[in-house]
């Protein structure tokens, strides 16, 4: 798997530009502001990413869904059990406790969630890279924290020990409730993404 | 009261409509699941208006319009989706729709946009 | 993520394998992913492997990837790094899940996973112990060295010894 140190350092900005964009609608989305902690993009050895994800033995509740476009990727909200609960009632704008048991408004506000982290960052490559992005309807699914995330990786893993991963995780203010933020590009669609892009600053830049 | 018909994937998403609509002179009469159920219910309940989203399973919310506008040519439909790429709002607006309104949802948006579909 | 992680803590991720002796604890969480262990009861030492495919079919990468390279990887460890005698090591395996899949084309892996998991230990003389395997949900187990028993706990059930 390869990826060129300028282009990792291209998609770095845009992602976190993007995600800056996500926690924004994220919080108007909950009435709740939703913190970004921390925004990486890395190239990851697979043992060494699930190594880390599989010492959180943590129920989580997760949205799965699929860039597609100029180019395609697989997004990833995961959230805790317990806290996918709070969300809820964020969400639904009621009283923190209302929700307290796991059911289908639990499971579409996830997904929802999924919805709309998802669109924000398809809008926010969208502009960047000139050409439309659009996120697949969302799988949500229910499990260990590890078993989601291996799943999630998988195909990726089949061909390639690295893997480019960004990663973000979001508290949500004045509780401790954190979630987290995936998104796997396929490398050969953001290669050509990120060309395109490059050309394009290129033109402006000598255009100016 | 005028008829709306709800189009959402997410039972969440169309509890918080329904929550916000009935803060307005709106009657919600029916709710649909993805583009295909969305025609079925246009149909059946003849609404006033309906709320779209777009990214659905099966068939979504653009193709969606385009069918129910193929069957009642004056439909009124108002997008609600978290795209807010140009593209996209050109094909809504190409299918038929009326407006178009990107999430994260405000009530008074929400209301606001529906009563001027509504008077126009 | 929130690191559990202490000095007696070992984690294993997907395509590795550790061994450790007591008092050390060796984890893991699975999916359609098949988790081998294999422990020595004399000297208290045991071994993880997560694999997450059959076969290597001459692919490139990391041998803890496929059963079938990574299980003799394993035994090997435990030979002739933990100096373990072959006749008295046991092996436990978990996992195996059909798990949702984006990609529909990869149909449960998890079966294939464990047929070929029970095939190569068979072919290598290692008895299994026991096995907790498929289902539809994450599997996650911890194996402590000092007995050998394995906590097995599949999301939504209870918590089991092996």
């Amino acid at each position: 798997m390869q990826i060129s140190k300028e282009h990792l350092k291209i998609l770095d900005i845009i992602v976190k530009i993007s995600m800056d964009n996500a926690s924004r609608s994220f919080s108007k989305t909950i009435k709740h502001a939703a913190l970004i902690e921390l925004v990486k993009t890395e190239l990851m050895d697979i043992s060494v990413i699930t190594e880390e994800m599989n010492t959180d033995f943590r129920e989580m509740v997760a949205s799965i869904l699929q860039l597609e476009g100029s180019l395609n990727g697989k997004l990833m909200f995961m959230i805790p059990l317990d806290g996918a609960l709070i969300l809820q009632d964020f969400y639904l704008q009621e009283e923190p406790g209302t929700a307290k048991e796991f059911d289908q408004l639990t499971e579409g506000t996830v997904q929802e969630i999924g919805n709309i982290l998802a669109s924000a960052i398809g809008n926010s490559f969208a502009t960047s890279l000139g050409s439309m992005l659009l996120p697949t309807p969302p799988q949500v699914l229910c499990d260990f924290a590890g078993s989601i995330f291996e799943q999630f990786i998988f195909e990726e893993c089949v061909d390639n020990d690295k893997i480019l991963l960004t990663e973000t995780k979001f508290r949500l203010n004045n509780t401790e409730i954190d979630c987290y933020f995936f998104l796997l590009p396929d490398l050969n669609t953001l290669e050509e993404s990120l060309d395109k892009y490059e050309n394009v600053t290129n033109i402006n830049t000598c255009n100016s | 009261m005028k008829k709306v018909l709800i189009v959402d994937d997410a039972s969440v998403v169309r509890l918080l409509i329904k929550k916000v609509l009935k803060q307005g002179d709106f009657n919600v009469v029916g709710e649909a699941v993805n583009g295909m159920d969305a025609l079925e219910k246009y149909k059946e309940l003849k609404p006033d208006i309906v709320t779209m989203d777009i990214t659905m399973p099966e068939v979504d919310g653009i193709q969606a319009t385009k069918d129910i506008i193929a069957f009642d040519a004056n439909a009124k439909i108002v997008m609600l989706s978290g795209i807010d790429q140009k593209e996209m709002l050109w094909q809504a607006i190409k299918a038929g729709a009326v407006s178009y309104i990107v999430k994260p949802f405000e009530k008074d948006r929400i209301l606001s946009t529906l009563n001027e579909v509504i008077i126009s | 993520m929130i690191l559990n992680n202490n000095g007696n803590i070992v984690t294993v991720g997907v395509g590795d394998l550790k061994i450790a002796q007591s008092p050390k604890i060796i984890k893991t969480s699975l999916g359609s992913c098949v988790g081998v262990v294999l422990y020595d009861s004399i000297q208290k030492v045991g071994g993880m492997l997560h694999l997450m495919l059959p076969n290597c079919n001459d692919r490139e990468g990391k041998p803890g990837k496929y059963a079938d390279t990574g299980i003799p990887l394993l035994l090997d460890l435990m030979i002739n790094k933990a100096n373990s005698k072959k006749n008295v090591l046991t092996a436990r395996i978990f996992g195996g899940a059909k798990m949702f899949s984006v990609n529909s084309e990869i149909f449960d892996i998890g079966k294939s996973n464990i047929l070929e998991t029970q095939k190569i230990l068979g072919q290598l003389g290692i008895k299994i112990k026991s096995s907790r395997l498929g289902g539809t949900k994450g599997h996650q187990i911890t194996l402590d060295t000092e007995t050998g028993i394995v906590q097995s706990r599949i999301f939504g059930e209870q918590t089991e010894k092996y």
